[in-house]
């Protein structure tokens, strides 16, 4: 186990858990609580960003790349080897991949980058011929832009955006789409990042009639489906009757677990802020 | 003495057989089989589910939940899927296992309240019915019965009319007096009573000036509320001679046993199967482990047997 600090608030924890890393889909995350005593309470969850295996000492585990934004997480940047830690996963259902994609854009905000580099791994070694793959990412600034050399050694094209213009596009990632979406047709648009960026690519993606896959982020309980904290507004697929989308009536919708029925979700089925404007 | 005997944690409660006094609290163990990955469902005492009401109900919107010190609050507002659905999708799975299923239940009037618990008696599979008096997340969330002793006194006994079951009335902590409706239910006919519910409470954002929750306020659950649930425990032992079943914060064996010694005969888990869904099997394993160290052969022979000067 290992704790490798990325930047200013970003580290890489390293966990030996031979049991989750081979079930496991990217987009997938864990429960994860690292400190004893009841405050704070609940378990956290991340995204698993890799797994890796050491043939010569049959070692295997999963990566978390995190940031430090709070308490938990700022108890997670003194963990050190040999500490115990508590984790339940893989939990949730993570990104489809459909049969023969040949390419793919994966969009990323922040923190969001986590889960897209499994996935980039998963669909050039399930992909043949070799599918055309590009990483739009963004974020504050150049600091915080993670793993991109490991997406450059993929072969994946990358795109970057930062706010202050310290590398790539000056303003955010979703401003990119519009000029690289018609150019390069991608058959699927994979993202995950803050809500707010989701929405604008489900937007642009249903506008050129993309399918879209969305990573949803909610402040979780147990994690499994049973307490129904992190649930998200989606669409009925099927509204019972009386129940007709009538232009006037609001959407049908069901509220989903984030946790079970997610984090991935076809971003059209998401009602976007649960329906407030 | 006998050293090597497996201390007997079993209790029979209102009528029905436990193996053991610990069970799941509702609301967070959902139907049971969100929890089947995790742990033996065999092993539990009882299973309570999430509670039911007579039409599906698609709960308060987000956001439903916040972290507090030591604790959480909650106002997840009773989604669920209704009656019938529970009993076609949910009680063929949970009838496999050796555990009794009680379902928690609630209504907006003495009627529904009366229908759900009718629904529920012809289902084969449920071992007993657990009324919810006390939420406090919806509007008619029965607090209402909850406050007021008549109205308590009067709903159990409809209910009482219209099921055979046994009946575990679980009561609101948000009241002055918990002996006040403990008593109102018994006189009513209640088989047992658990207590307690979550404790009302609320939280702020102060950048934004909004409640954290979108119900505004919500129900305070885990170890911050465990002192409380303990201290109305002990009252309402005093004052009733039904069974109580103690919740609240319990997260350790020590704290079940606390509820035991303070009057409870049995203990529901709650917030802590989100610390650990296996969290159950380690308390139940904790409460033996006690028994033996005490040369207690029985689980019964410490109920209600705190010494106080
Ligand atoms: C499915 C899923 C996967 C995730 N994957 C990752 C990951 O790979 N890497 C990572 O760093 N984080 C990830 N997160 C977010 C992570 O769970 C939170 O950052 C973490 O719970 C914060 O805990 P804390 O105790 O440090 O912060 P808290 O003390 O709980 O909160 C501190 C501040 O951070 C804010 N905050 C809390 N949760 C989030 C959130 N989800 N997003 C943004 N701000 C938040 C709070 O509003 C508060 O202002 C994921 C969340 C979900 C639901
Ligand atoms: C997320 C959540 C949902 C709950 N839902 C219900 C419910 O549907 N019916 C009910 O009677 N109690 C419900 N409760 C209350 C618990 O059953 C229990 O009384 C309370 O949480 C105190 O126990 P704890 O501190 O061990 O969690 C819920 C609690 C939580 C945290």
């Amino acid at each position: 186990m290992d704790n490798i600090q990325l930047g200013p608030n970003y580290f890489c924890l390293r966990l030996l858990c031979p049991e989750i890393a081979p079930a496991y889909q990217p987009g997938q995350f864990v429960m994860l609580r690292a400190w004893a005593g009841y405050d704070p309470l609940l378990p956290r969850p991340f995204a698993i960003h890799q797994t890796w295996q050491r043939q010569d000492q049959e070692q295997q585990g999963i990566d978390i790349l995190y940031q430090v934004v709070g308490r938990g997480t700022r108890l997670m940047a003194g963990l050190k080897p040999g500490d115990q830690i508590y984790l339940v996963g893989p939990l949730g259902k993570g990104f489809i991949i459909p049969e023969g994609l040949q390419s793919a854009f994966l969009v990323g905000g922040g923190m969001g980058i986590a889960p897209l580099l499994a996935l980039a791994h998963k669909i050039i070694r399930d992909s043949r011929p070799s599918p055309k793959l590009s990483l739009l990412l963004g974020g504050k600034g150049k600091e915080d832009l993670l793993r991109v050399k490991e997406f450059i050694e993929l072969k994946v094209s990358v795109h970057l955006a930062t706010e202050d213009g310290s590398v790539g596009h000056k303003g955010l990632v979703t401003e990119m789409l519009p000029t690289i979406i018609p150019r390069q047709r991608p058959q699927v648009i994979y993202a995950s990042g803050p809500e707010a960026m989701l929405k604008k690519i489900a937007h642009e993606a249903s506008y050129y009639e993309i399918p879209c896959q969305v990573s949803l982020e909610r402040l979780m309980a147990c994690g499994i489906g049973a307490c129904l904290s992190c649930v998200t507004k989606t669409r009925l697929a099927q509204p019972p009757e009386g129940l007709s989308p009538d232009g006037v009536s609001p959407t049908p919708f069901q509220y989903q677990r984030v946790c079970l029925d997610g984090p991935v979700f076809e971003a059209q089925e998401v009602i976007w802020n649960n329906g407030a404007e | 003495m006998e050293l090597n005997r497996e201390p007997d944690l079993s209790i029979n409660l209102a009528g029905i057989n436990l193996k053991n006094p610990v069970m799941t609290a509702s609301g967070t163990f959902g139907y049971g089989e969100e929890y089947e990955p995790y742990l033996d469902l065999n092993r539990l005492g009882a299973i309570v589910v999430k509670g039911l009401s007579l039409n599906p109900s698609p709960g308060n919107p987000p956001p439903r939940m916040v972290e507090t010190p030591a604790g959480m609050l909650n106002a997840i507002g009773l989604q669920n899927i209704g009656v019938e659905a529970f009993i076609q999708e949910k009680i063929p799975r949970l009838k496999q296992f050796q555990t009794p299923i009680i379902v928690n239940f609630l209504g907006s009037s003495v009627r529904e309240y009366c229908d759900v618990a009718e629904r529920l008696s012809v289902a084969e599979g449920v071992a007993g019915l657990e009324v919810n008096l006390s939420c406090p997340n919806i509007k008619k969330g029965g607090l209402a019965f909850g406050v007021d002793p008549e109205a308590t006194y009067s709903l159990i006994k409809e209910i009482k009319r219209a099921t055979s079951l046994p009946l575990l009335v679980k009561l609101s902590p948000n009241i002055t007096d918990i002996t006040v409706p403990a008593r109102a239910a018994e006189d009513g006919g209640a088989d047992a009573l658990t207590l307690i519910n979550t404790v009302l409470g609320m939280a702020i954002d102060i950048e934004t000036r909004r409640p954290r929750l979108a119900n505004v306020t919500g129900g305070l659950s885990g170890p911050a509320i465990k002192p409380i649930a303990l201290r109305m425990v002990y009252q309402a032992a005093q004052a009733v001679k039904i069974p109580i079943i103690g919740v609240g914060g319990i997260m350790t064996g020590e704290d079940a046993l606390e509820f035991i010694i303070a009057g409870a005969s049995a203990v529901q888990i709650g917030t802590a199967n989100f610390l650990d869904p296996t969290a159950t099997i380690r308390i139940i394993e904790e409460i033996e482990a006690y028994c033996r160290q005490h040369k207690i052969a029985s689980i019964k022979e410490i109920i209600a047997t705190l010494k106080v000067q």
